[in-house]
């Protein structure tokens, strides 16, 4: 039998195929990080009063710090059914109303393959957008400075610790659409708090007192730091490679409790008949 | 190759007349439905079983609990002599399924992708799972349509590229829920030649088949089971399934000159129940002969003795029960 990581693969190339057969959403979902970034860039323009061709060296560090944040935060920011952890709820979602994730549940590989396969697809998107928007900010914020190989390890470790985060999230994600069959609850109460209380867009320095002791227990807020200080020298939280450490331990509490949760969801939703009704 | 033992299945089932504030902030009042009373039949290597039953029977429970989608609350399922929750995996391997046919398929996907993105879930790959796939074309009757968009063909295409991909691992039992549910008439004929001629002889799979259309069942099964209420009411072959209801052959004879006629000289005749005759204001008679129950009416004595008592025979009609007569009785409530 082949491996789970073939199966997985294999699940997220068909992913790749549906998703290019609806055309035009695939290239909104593509692009939209893209779009994204434009209120961002605008907002942090416009608070130091600059245009972003004579902005001068702090405003140009504080429109790069955004920026990182935002590029880090990519999974978790703007364009919803394009990331990871909501991603593999959706593409559930999806399949659940074609009426297609039964016949793939009959198969005998493992159900969690089949949903973290179509996680592999969003992971992949996620990737990309990650590279295009660095690609992006070295074209718009050019610096002359050297970044040390340490830096860049960071960066790495930061942007892997939270593409796995993701992935774990995704697993109860998918399990909470598989159980409520809506995304809205999900999107209002975990992944908006998620997405504010990053540091992403809000620093959490600037943040009231009690949601910035809720932001501080967001692993991800650490990803999105250590990320930023990579790049820009500036970080607000902890030592650089703590945060990875939290980062990867939450990926890793992330993922342990998604593959309970997700299997719970599947073994009870056998009994209830949940599972294969559509 | 199948065997299911005293399966039982209840659901609870929300209530949908529950009041608005309750819905959204109440507990919304369920109700326990047993849709599973207590079913056992066998099915065996090469046949073809199907499960007949009105909707909501349980035929389609019965089969998700085979093909392990569903958990049974008690009794035992086993495929190929493996448990189908203990030996999940191992029963999956075996099975290809087809459950709402047309939509269990990637209709963004062409048909070929489709058969090769299940053929790998199966592990079927590399040059095995090219020539399966071009096989199963020729088996389906799609090998011309194999590389378009699946949202392009009919309905009756969507399924029977179901059943391909169900088959493209060969399977050596293949479930078959309601497959020509939504055909009309041509293609649902086109769909039970191909199972009854081309499936079946090519592939010589076990096939346990779900419908409510009684004419399906009597012409492809061997055996037939049919469900009422969650519980297997009647199971054998179809004529014998025909034979289990005090339904019997009807013969019906316009006749001249037989307004006289003794008809206990028919009665007397074996295997006759009953006969009544009835005066038509043509003048001739309309005579009813019924059978006993598993018995025909000798027409040839019948004839002889009216003729010979100088009756003139005009139209002469034969009718026997039929499933769909059994079926009803069967699953009168």
């Amino acid at each position: 039998m082949s491996s789970n990581l073939a199966i997985a693969m294999h699940v997220a190339k068909k992913e790749l195929r549906v998703q290019i057969g609806y055309r035009n959403k695939f290239i909104a979902d593509v692009l939209s990080h893209v779009i994204g970034i434009v209120p961002i860039l605008l907002i942090t323009l416009a608070l130091s009063g600059s245009s972003l061709n004579d902005i001068d060296g702090i405003t140009r560090a504080n429109a790069l710090f955004v920026f990182l944040g935002y590029a880090a935060f990519m999974a978790f920011g703007f364009g919803t059914p394009i990331m990871i952890y909501t991603g593999m709820a959706w593409g559930i979602s999806e399949e659940l109303q074609t009426g297609t994730i039964e016949r793939n549940f009959l198969a005998p590989v493992s159900r969690h393959t089949i949903v973290a396969g179509i996680g592999i697809y969003y992971a992949c998107l996620y990737a990309f957008h990650v590279t295009t928007l660095m690609i992006l900010a070295f074209f718009l914020f050019p610096s002359t400075a050297e970044i040390p190989v340490g830096n860049l390890a960071v960066a790495g470790t930061a942007a892997l610790g939270l593409i796995a985060l993701s992935a774990g999230l995704g697993l109860s994600s998918a399990a909470m659409f598989l159980m409520i069959r809506d995304g809205s609850l999900f999107l209002l109460f975990v992944h908006r708090p998620f997405m504010i209380l990053s540091g992403a867009i809000f620093l959490i320095e600037l943040l009231p007192g009690p949601l910035k002791l809720i932001a501080l227990v967001n692993p991800v807020a650490y990803g999105v730091d250590a990320f930023r200080w990579a790049f820009s020298g500036h970080g607000t939280l902890e030592d650089p490679w703590l945060e990875v450490g939290i980062v990867w331990a939450g990926a890793l509490v992330a993922a342990i409790v998604g593959v309970i949760v997700l299997g719970r969801v599947i073994r009870r939703q056998s009994r209830t008949g949940e599972l294969s009704r559509i | 190759m199948i065997e299911v033992k005293n399966l039982r299945k209840e659901f609870k089932q929300n209530r949908a007349d529950a009041g608005l504030l309750r819905m959204l902030f109440g507990r919304v009042p369920s109700e326990t439905v047993t849709a599973l009373e207590d079913v056992t039949f066998n099915v065996e290597e090469g046949e073809f079983y199907s499960l007949l039953g009105r909707n909501g029977a349980g035929k389609t429970t019965t089969i998700k609990v085979i093909c392990t989608l569903l958990l049974a609350d008690s009794g035992t399922v086993t495929v190929g002599g493996h448990d189908v929750e203990r030996e999940s995996s191992s029963v999956r391997a075996m099975l290809g399924v087809s459950i709402r046919g047309e939509r269990s398929v990637y209709w963004r996907l062409s048909g070929r992708q489709n058969l090769a993105y299940f053929g790998r879930l199966y592990d079927v790959k590399g040059a095995a799972l090219r020539n399966r796939i071009e096989e199963i074309g020729e088996i389906v009757g799609l090998s011309e349509r194999l590389d378009d968009y699946v949202e392009r063909y009919s309905m009756g295409m969507k399924q029977r590229l179901a059943i391909g991909c169900a088959l493209i691992h060969r399977p050596r039992v293949l479930l078959l829920d309601e497959p020509t549910i939504g055909l009309d008439a041509a293609s649902a004929r086109d769909f039970r030649d191909f199972i009854s001629h081309e499936l079946r002889a090519r592939e010589n799979v076990t096939i346990l088949y779900t419908t409510h259309y009684m004419h399906e069942a009597e012409e492809m099964s061997d055996r037939i089971g049919i469900v009422n209420h969650g519980r297997i009411v009647a199971e054998g072959t179809p004529s014998k399934i025909i034979g289990m209801v005090p339904g019997n052959s009807v013969v019906t004879i316009d006749a001249k000159n037989a307004v006289n006629i003794d008809l206990s000289t028919l009665s007397a005749l074996d295997s006759i129940e009953r006969v009544h005759a009835e005066s038509l204001d043509s003048g001739s008679s309309k005579i009813r002969i019924e059978a006993v129950v598993g018995t025909e009416v000798p027409v040839a004595d019948v004839v002889h003795r009216l003729t010979s008592l100088g009756a003139e025979i005009g139209n002469l009609s034969v009718s026997r029960p039929t499933l769909e007569d059994a079926f009803l009785r069967l699953t009168a409530d």
